[in-house]
């Protein structure tokens, strides 16, 4: 009797966390679809842009700006920056990274990324790295973006490729705590529920025994969600790399 | 540019010392930015700082104020003007410029405000590095170590870059934006003087080593051997810091000289 009680809350449990999973997957589709859109138009422009050479930072700036900007303004997402990001090789001069950023919509300061031997090692950042060596997108984090909205990010990046070649990554930011605002309403009909990335780090949980940046318990040295166990029902996401998890009761 | 050509810059100094300024104390202020941005090793020795107008611009100040406080570095020596198509401020490639600016600040301190500026680093860092260790996963942790790889073989000035780069890289890991805008803030005011330290080899393989230590307790997840690497660096370079201020001291007062840290009256 207990048994059949225990698996009908089971049950009930799997359904909520399925809807929560597929609330965050519609948040994010909703994010890549401009870009999505964008993609065949930067990438053919490229293509003509690149025959003459490398790029400067300038040029870069000037030929996706207004693109950029109108995603900003007419997306229903929350976005707190949006922008294009060359390869390096690409670049003959200043920033490879056209990113705009914050209220003002300002300009990320191309001297702060340097160019030359003082470049930002843009392999260093997940949101780069990951397209740019798996040709798939990706949402990096959560993670602090010291370099530059100081803020908790979730960056929803997109690789553009010209001949099956990445060339450069395009992509958004998301304010954690704006993606909190849009989508822990939605996480109801039973308690503590996690949304989690593919490393086991929590995003936003209504579980007051897990924070934002933890990960779970039980993850131990494992850096994926494959051998999570049987303490927890999951929820993965087919288009992205986060899943829903509650404790299994 | 390949991975390998990459240097790691520590790029959140740069923007910290870039953020907008407004209106009050402007030319002190830009000064004090400046003198940040090179002192902390954001701009190494050579390097060309952002034309006056670009400046102006990220600050939130008029070109003439940027001109000003540029004026004052150029004759604190920190900077040179070169004229011409190439030209503009380069920070000073004259033996030791920086160095002595930052000896100059290290000796206007009294030793009080150095001990305690080391004890709040020191548990700012701790209380970052514990999150970190509970945190970071083993992705996060190999891109810190790509960033101290062959760093121990570069020039003192270029391995400091790296070991700033990995350790602000290390506190952002505790996922805390508050830790580590503190961490930036304090990593801000006390590289120039732990960059002091740098010509002696052996108190550089020590910090070296304890980064390296502190990396490798992290993806153990053994946070008190984490949280003591991370103290007893920081300790050890703060007596470094304070005996070598007392040695300049006293060579300053056996020359018979005002000693710097007379100008407040001390």
């Amino acid at each position: 009797m207990e048994a059949t009680l225990r698996h009908d809350r089971d049950d009930r449990d799997a359904r909520t966390l399925t809807e929560a999973i597929e609330a965050v997957d519609q948040f994010f589709a909703g994010v890549f679809e401009p870009f999505e859109a964008w993609a065949p138009s930067l990438s053919a422009e490229l293509v003509e842009r690149l025959t003459s050479g490398p790029l400067s930072g300038p040029q870069l700036v000037s030929m996706v700006a207004d693109r950029t900007l109108a995603i900003l303004t007419e997306t229903e997402r929350p976005l707190y920056g949006a922008g294009f990001c060359l390869g390096t090789d690409l670049i003959s001069d200043g920033s490879p990274l056209a990113w705009w950023q914050g209220e003002d919509r300002t300009l990320i300061a191309s001297s702060i990324f340097g160019s030359g031997h003082t470049a930002i090692s843009l392999y260093g950042l997940e949101w780069y790295r990951v397209p740019q060596t798996t040709g798939r997108r990706h949402i990096a984090g959560p993670f602090v973006d010291y370099l530059c909205s100081n803020q908790l990010n979730l960056t929803v990046s997109m690789p553009i490729t010209v001949d099956g070649r990445v060339v450069g990554i395009a992509g958004a930011d998301v304010l954690v705590s704006e993606f909190e605002r849009a989508l822990l309403p939605r996480f109801t009909g039973t308690h503590r529920m996690t949304l989690v990335n593919e490393h086991g780090r929590v995003v936003i949980s209504t579980d007051p025994d897990y924070e934002t940046g933890d990960r779970l318990a039980d993850m131990g040295a494992a850096d994926t969600l494959d051998d999570l166990g049987a303490h927890w029902i999951v929820r993965r996401s087919a288009d992205h790399p986060f899943a829903v998890v509650a404790p299994a009761v | 540019m390949s991975i390998s050509e990459v240097t790691f810059t520590p790029h959140r100094l740069r923007s910290a010392a870039f953020a907008p300024i407004g209106d009050e104390g402007r030319v002190q202020l830009v000064e004090g930015r400046l003198v940040q941005a090179i002192s902390t090793g954001a701009f190494r020795e050579g390097e060309r700082l952002p034309s006056e107008s670009e400046l102006s611009r990220h600050l939130g100040v008029s070109v003439d104020t940027v001109r000003e406080a540029l004026g004052l570095l150029r004759s604190a020596g920190l900077i040179e003007t070169r004229r011409g198509r190439t030209g503009g401020s380069f920070v000073s490639t004259s033996a030791g410029a920086v160095e002595d600016f930052n000896t100059r600040a290290l000796l206007r301190m009294t030793r009080l405000e150095l001990s305690d500026l080391g004890a709040e680093y020191e548990i700012v860092s701790a209380g970052c590095a514990e999150y970190a260790c509970r945190r970071a996963t083993s992705e996060d942790l190999d891109a810190v170590e790509r960033i101290l790889q062959d760093a121990w073989e570069l020039p003192p000035d270029a391995w400091r870059q790296r070991i700033t780069a990995a350790q602000l890289e290390l506190a952002a890991l505790s996922q805390s934006v508050r830790l580590t805008a503190d961490h930036v803030r304090l990593q801000s005011e006390f590289t120039p003087l732990l960059a002091l330290q740098d010509a002696d080899r052996l108190q550089r393989r020590f910090t070296h080593e304890q980064v390296i230590a502190q990396l490798e307790a992290t993806r153990r997840g053994e946070v008190v051997v984490v949280t003591s690497a991370v103290r007893t660096a920081i300790r050890n370079s703060v007596r470094w810091l304070v005996e070598y201020r007392s040695r300049l001291l006293a060579a300053e007062d056996a020359r018979g000289q005002h000693p710097a840290h007379t100008d407040r009256g001390a």
